[in-house]
C-alpha cells in the first residue's frame, strides 16, 4: 500500500508521568459539546493508593477506547454505531432508537443518554476538529501536554513514536476490546481504578442535611 | 459524512486573545467567537509565562460568562439590610445615589470614611487612580490572608522582590515546602508544567512536605507528611546538616551573606534533625538524606514554598529558614535555583501609567496602617495591610467607615470569623452604606445597599502581567471578548463616572473617553502598540535576558561617576532615595570590584537582618534578625484524643466565591467532609461518612487580638477518611459552604430569584444533580489569627474538639 492512500489508525496516548489531574481535558470536553449536568464523554479519575505515611494519589484520565473490537458497535441492533474509516468508533444519532444495549455492552461505561437529542452519545475523539486538521478538545486543553493524539500506524507521527519507546498498556485489557486509548503507567494505576467507567457516580455524594 | 452532533468549535471562528481571571495567575488565553458569542477558551501559546497552557478553571471561562445566575442589572435593596428583597434600579439612580453619600463624605473633611474592600484585582491602576483621586487611604485588600509571610520574607532576605522564582525548569532537584502548584499557587500551571518539563527532561527530582495528600504531594517523588506549621524548623534542621557536614557553598555565603557562614553554622547547630523529627513527625534519617541530595543538585536545585510553610502563625520565620537554605547552597540567582525577577508586573519604566497621577492621600487610615503588626507595612510601596482585622476594627470602633464599597470580594463568607463580618456588615450603624460591585450575587452582595452588575474578565479591558517564571518580564492585555452581558459595566467606565458626579477635581484624573484610548497610551512602548496587542494578547521585548545573577553585575563608571563607599561595609552609595529621602546604595564592593549586589540595606544577603529588628522594637514586639523556629504557643502542649489542628485547603477546579458560580467546575467539587487519618479516625471510632460536631477554639496567645483560648463556633459536617493526612490534623476544603449565589454555587440551597438575574433557565442542563450535597462554610469557625511579627492569616493552626454525633 503506497503512503498517500495507507488508512490511518487514529488513537490516544496519556503519560500519566505527567497528568497533574486538573480536570482540563474533561472541563474543555464539556465545553465543547455542552455536555449536559451528570454525564461525561471524558473525565479525570483520583484513585488514592497506599498506607500512611506513604500513601499517594494516582490521576487518570478516562474516555472511550475507541476499541478495535468495539463490543458496543457489535452489540447495536441498529446500526447506529458506525466505524469511520480512521477508526473513530461513533454513533449515529438518527439511527439510535434508544435501546441502551450499547450501554451494557461497553465495559468502560463510556456511553450515556442524551435526554435532549434523545440518543446514545459519547466521545468521537472530536472528529470534527481532527477532520480540520487541529486536536481534540481535551488533548489541545491539557497544560502539560500528557496526551497526545494522531495516527498509531505512522511510525513518524509523535505517538507512534512514543508508544514506541515506553511500555504501554490500556484500561482492562483482559476484556480483549484492543483500545486505542493507551497509557504510559509507571505506577501501575489502571488496574487500582474501582469505579467502573467514565461516567460518574452522581449518588456517591454526602448528603448535607442532617 | 457521520450524522452526530459536531462540537462547537467547527467551522469559522474567530479567535481573540485576551488574560485569563478565573485566578490570579492571569495565564494567556484565547477565546472562540462566533457571532458575538463566545463559545470555548485555550491556552494562548503567545503568552511567555503561561505558554499556550491552562487549568480546568480556565477553560470553563463560558460557564461563568453564561451564568444564569449572573448579576445583569443593578439593584437596591428593600426592608432591612439583609433581608434578601431587592429592586432593580437604572445605573443613573445608582450613580446618583453612591455619588451623593461620597460625596458628602470627601466633603466633610474625612475622605478615609470611605474604604475600598477588595479581593483579588488585576485593574488596580483604576482602582488606586480612583482612591487616590478621592484622597481615601482606606483600600483593604486580603493579601494578608494570601501571602504576606512569604513576600515578608523574601523581602527581608533578598530586598529586590517579595515573590521566588525557581528555575524549575532548568533544575534537577525541588524542595518544596508546602506549596500546592499542581492545584493553586499564584504561578499554578505557569510553574506546573515547568514542573512537569524538569522530571521529564531533566529528570528532577521533586520533594513535598505538606501535612495533607495534596495533589501536588501526590505527583512528587517524595511525600512527607509533616505537623502543621514545622516547615522552618525542618529547613533549619537541613541548615545543620548542611553546616555540619561541609555541605555548602561556603565561599558564596561568605562573598554574598551578610553573616558569615560559621556563624550560621552555630546559630542552626540546635536545630538538630533528631529535634525537628521529634515535633514535625519528619524522620531525622529522611531530613539527613534530603539535605544531601539537596545540596549534592547545587546550583540546579531550588525550594518552593507557599501557604504550607507561611500561613501559619510562625510562618514569617519558616520562610526566613527556607529563603536561607537556599543561601546556604549557593544557588541564589543561577540557572536551575532560587531565582527572582524585580518586576512582579510589567516594566512600569517601559510602561509608565497614563497621567495626569493623582497624589497619594495626606490623610490616615488606622485600620490599613494596622501598626500592631511590625512588618505588615514595612516596605514602602509594598505595603500589604492586615486584611484579617477590617472588620473586627470597625466593630471596635476603631475607625470609622461611613461608606463601604466591595468589589470582587465575598468577605461575609471568605474572611475567618466570617459570621463576625457578617454581624459587621449588617449593622447600619457601624456601615451606615454599603455598595458591591460583583460578577455574581454572594453572601456580602447579599449584606449590601446597592449591588451593582459587573463585568466579567471576557468582557473588559487590563492591562496586566504576573512574576515572569521564565525570568523575563512581559506585558499583557485583557480585552473584551463579547460586548458585556445584560446592563453589566467594569470599574473603567464606572469610576470616571463616579468621579464626575462626585467632583471636587476628581474628575481631572480621567480625561480619556474610552478604555481603548487610555490603552493606546499605556502600550505606546509595544512596536504596533495597542493593536498589536490586540492581535496577540502578550508582548515581551525581545533585548531582555532572563534575571539570572543580577547581583554579579558590575557597576559602570557612569554609575559609580559620584559615588562613596562606606570603607567598613563596602557599601556603595550614591545620591539620595527619593521615597526616604536617605542616601541611596547603588551596590557594594567584593573583593575590590564594584558590583550590583543585593537592594538590601548591606547589599548582601540579609540572613540577619537589622531592619526588621529595629522595625519590631518600634511596635514593641521582639523580631529575631535571624530565621528561627517559634513553636506555635497552642501546640506544644499535649493533646486530647479528640483534639486536633484544623487546617484549610483548595480545590484545583476552585478558586473563590466566582468558581462556585461555574456549573462545569462545581459538577467536579461541590463538597467538602472533613479529611481524617484513618487510624485517628480508628481511635475516635468515626467511620466514612459519619457526622460530627467541629468545635473551634481561639488561639491562646497574648499576641493575638482576643487570644485567650476560648472557644469560637461549631459546625457539623461528615467525615472522609483517607491515607493522605497527618494524624494530628483534621482538614477542610474551604472552597464550599455558600449560602447565596443561586442553586449551582449553594448545592441548591439559594432558590431565591434576584431581580438583577436574566430570564430563568428551565434548561434540565442548569440544574444540579448534586442538589442537597454536603457543603460546610469553614471560614465562619476560622479564628481571626494574625502572625504577630507580620498580620499573616494562620490558616493552619487552629486547634478544634471533634465530637461523633
Amino acid at each position: 500500500m503506497d503512503e498517500e492512500n495507507r488508512m490511518v489508525r487514529l488513537g490516544m496516548l496519556i503519560d500519566l508521568n505527567t497528568c497533574i489531574g486538573c480536570h482540563a481535558c474533561s472541563v474543555a470536553c464539556k465545553a465543547e459539546f455542552d455536555v449536559p449536568l451528570g454525564v461525561f464523554r471524558d473525565t479525570v479519575k483520583y484513585v488514592e493508593d497506599g498506607t500512611y505515611p506513604h500513601a499517594t494519589r494516582h490521576f487518570i484520565p478516562v474516555l472511550c477506547n475507541h476499541c478495535e473490537d468495539a463490543p458496543c458497535l457489535n452489540a447495536c441492533p441498529t446500526g447506529a454505531i458506525v466505524r469511520l474509516e480512521n477508526g473513530e468508533v461513533t454513533i449515529d444519532e438518527g439511527d439510535c432508537n434508544l435501546n441502551r444495549f450499547c450501554m451494557a455492552a461497553c465495559p468502560y461505561g463510556a456511553i450515556y443518554v442524551d435526554v435532549e437529542k434523545n440518543a446514545a452519545q459519547k466521545c468521537t475523539f472530536c472528529e470534527h476538529r481532527t477532520a480540520e486538521g487541529r486536536q481534540p478538545a481535551c488533548v489541545e486543553a491539557c497544560p502539560t501536554k500528557c496526551r497526545i493524539f494522531g495516527d498509531l500506524d505512522d511510525p513518524d507521527s509523535e505517538i507512534a513514536r512514543k508508544a514506541g519507546s515506553h511500555p504501554v498498556r490500556s484500561w482492562k485489557e483482559e476484556k480483549g476490546t484492543q483500545p486505542r486509548v493507551l497509557y504510559i503507567d509507571p505506577r501501575n494505576a489502571l488496574s487500582l481504578i474501582a469505579e467502573d467507567g467514565v461516567q460518574i457516580d452522581t449518588e456517591a455524594d454526602l448528603p448535607g442535611t442532617q | 459524512g457521520p450524522r452526530f452532533t459536531p462540537g462547537k468549535t467547527t467551522g469559522a471562528v474567530t479567535r481573540v486573545p485576551s488574560m485569563c481571571q478565573m485566578c490570579t495567575t492571569a495565564c494567556g488565553i484565547i477565546a472562540n467567537v462566533r457571532e458575538g458569542r463566545l463559545l470555548t477558551i485555550e491556552g494562548n501559546p503567545e503568552d511567555p509565562n503561561s505558554r499556550g497552557s491552562i487549568c480546568a478553571k480556565g477553560v470553563a471561562g463560558p460557564s461563568v460568562l453564561y451564568d444564569p445566575y449572573r448579576l445583569l442589572y443593578p439593584l437596591k435593596r428593600v426592608g432591612r439590610r439583609g433581608e434578601g428583597r431587592w429592586r432593580r434600579i437604572s445605573w443613573e439612580e445608582a450613580y446618583d445615589e453612591i455619588a451623593d453619600r461620597l460625596r458628602a463624605i470627601r466633603e466633610s473633611g474625612h475622605p478615609e470614611e470611605f474604604a475600598l474592600q477588595q479581593g483579588r484585582n488585576r485593574s488596580k491602576d483604576i482602582v488606586r487612580r480612583f482612591l487616590n483621586a478621592y484622597g481615601t487611604p482606606s483600600h483593604f485588600t486580603h493579601r494578608a490572608l494570601c501571602s504576606l509571610n512569604r513576600r515578608a520574607a523574601i523581602l527581608t532576605t533578598i530586598g529586590e522582590s517579595d515573590w521566588d522564582l525557581g528555575d524549575f525548569e532548568n533544575s534537577r532537584y525541588i524542595l518544596n515546602f508546602g506549596c500546592n502548584w499542581a492545584e493553586a499557587h499564584q504561578g499554578h500551571i505557569p510553574v506546573a508544567t515547568r514542573m512537569m518539563r524538569a522530571r521529564e527532561h531533566n529528570n528532577a527530582k521533586i520533594v513535598t512536605l505538606e501535612s495533607r495528600l495534596s495533589n501536588t504531594a501526590a505527583l512528587s517523588d517524595e511525600w512527607f507528611c509533616v505537623k502543621p506549621g514545622t516547615d522552618g524548623l525542618i529547613a533549619l534542621a537541613m541548615s545543620n546538616v548542611i553546616c555540619a557536614e561541609g555541605l555548602w557553598d561556603k565561599e558564596w555565603f561568605d562573598t554574598w551573606c551578610n553573616y558569615p557562614a560559621d556563624k550560621y553554622a552555630e546559630h542552626v547547630r540546635s536545630y538538630t534533625p533528631e529535634r525537628a523529627e521529634a515535633e514535625s513527625g519528619m524522620p531525622a534519617t529522611a531530613i539527613r538524606r534530603i539535605a544531601r541530595e539537596f545540596a549534592a543538585a547545587a546550583p540546579r536545585c531550588t525550594t518552593i514554598c507557599n501557604r504550607g510553610s507561611h500561613a501559619h502563625r510562625n510562618g514569617f520565620y519558616n520562610d526566613r529558614a527556607i529563603t536561607v537554605l537556599n543561601a546556604l547552597v549557593g544557588n541564589m540567582g543561577k540557572a536551575g535555583g532560587w531565582c527572582w525577577h524585580p518586576n512582579a508586573e510589567w516594566d512600569d519604566k517601559q510602561f509608565p501609567e497614563p497621567g495626569p497621577i493623582p497624589p497619594k492621600p495626606t490623610v490616615r487610615s488606622v485600620i490599613a496602617d494596622a501598626k500592631d503588626w511590625p512588618l505588615a507595612n514595612a516596605w514602602q510601596g509594598r505595603e500589604m495591610k492586615v486584611g484579617e482585622i477590617v472588620y473586627l476594627w470597625i466593630k471596635e470602633r476603631r475607625q470609622r467607615v461611613s461608606a463601604l464599597m466591595t468589589y470582587n470580594c465575598d468577605q461575609a463568607w471568605a474572611w475567618p470569623e466570617a459570621n463576625l463580618v457578617r454581624d459587621v456588615l449588617a449593622d447600619e450603624e457601624l456601615i451606615p452604606f454599603h455598595f458591591c460591585m460583583d460578577v455574581m450575587y454572594s453572601e456580602t452582595a447579599h449584606l449590601a445597599d446597592i449591588v451593582l452588575p459587573w463585568t466579567t474578565y471576557l468582557e473588559r479591558w487590563d492591562i496586566d502581567a504576573r512574576p515572569p517564571q521564565g525570568l523575563v518580564d512581559y506585558v499583557g492585555l485583557r480585552q473584551p471578548v463579547v460586548r458585556p452581558l445584560g446592563e453589566t459595566k467594569d470599574l473603567r467606565e464606572v469610576f470616571p463616572e463616579l468621579a464626575r458626579r462626585i467632583g471636587g477635581g476628581m474628575e481631572r484624573y480621567f480625561p480619556w473617553q474610552t478604555p481603548e484610548e487610555y490603552f493606546e497610551e499605556y502600550f505606546r512602548a509595544v512596536p504596533g502598540g495597542l493593536s498589536h496587542m490586540r492581535a496577540h494578547g502578550a508582548w515581551q521585548d525581545p533585548r531582555k535576558r532572563p534575571h539570572y545573577l543580577p547581583y554579579e553585575r558590575r557597576l559602570s563608571d557612569e554609575e559609580l561617576a559620584g559615588s562613596e563607599i562606606d570603607e567598613p561595609t563596602g557599601v556603595i552609595y550614591k545620591g539620595t532615595d527619593p521615597k526616604t529621602g536617605e542616601r541611596q546604595a547603588i551596590g557594594i564592593l567584593i573583593n575590590g570590584i564594584a558590583r550590583r549586589g543585593f537592594t538590601t540595606p548591606s547589599r548582601k544577603v540579609e540572613v540577619s537582618s537589622t531592619f526588621i529588628a529595629v522595625k519590631g522594637e518600634q511596635a514593641d514586639k521582639r523580631i529575631d534578625p535571624l530565621p528561627i523556629y517559634d513553636p506555635i504557643p497552642s501546640h506544644s502542649r499535649p493533646f486530647a484524643a479528640d483534639e486536633l489542628i484544623m487546617i484549610s485547603f483548595k480545590w484545583n477546579v476552585h478558586n473563590a466565591h466566582r468558581t462556585g458560580q461555574s456549573k462545569w467546575l462545581q459538577e467536579i467539587v461541590h463538597s467538602n467532609p472533613a479529611w481524617l487519618n484513618t487510624a485517628t479516625a480508628a481511635q475516635l471510632g468515626l467511620s466514612e461518612g459519619d457526622w460530627i460536631e467541629v468545635t473551634s477554639f481561639r488561639p491562646h496567645d497574648p499576641h493575638v487580638p482576643h487570644g485567650d483560648g476560648s472557644e469560637l463556633g461549631s459546625l457539623r459536617t461528615r467525615v472522609h477518611l483517607t491515607e493522605g493526612v497527618h494524624p494530628s490534623v483534621i482538614a477542610i476544603s474551604h472552597n464550599s459552604g455558600r449560602s447565596h449565589g443561586g442553586p449551582i454555587a449553594t448545592n441548591g440551597r439559594d432558590q431565591a430569584r434576584i431581580p438583577a438575574y436574566g430570564p430563568a433557565s428551565h434548561d434540565a442542563k442548569e440544574q444540579p444533580w448534586w442538589a442537597g450535597a454536603l457543603s460546610v462554610p469553614q471560614n465562619d469557625i476560622m479564628p481571626i489569627y494574625p502572625d504577630p511579627v507580620s498580620g499573616q492569616q494562620a490558616y493552619h493552626d487552629t486547634i478544634v474538639r471533634i465530637r461523633k454525633l
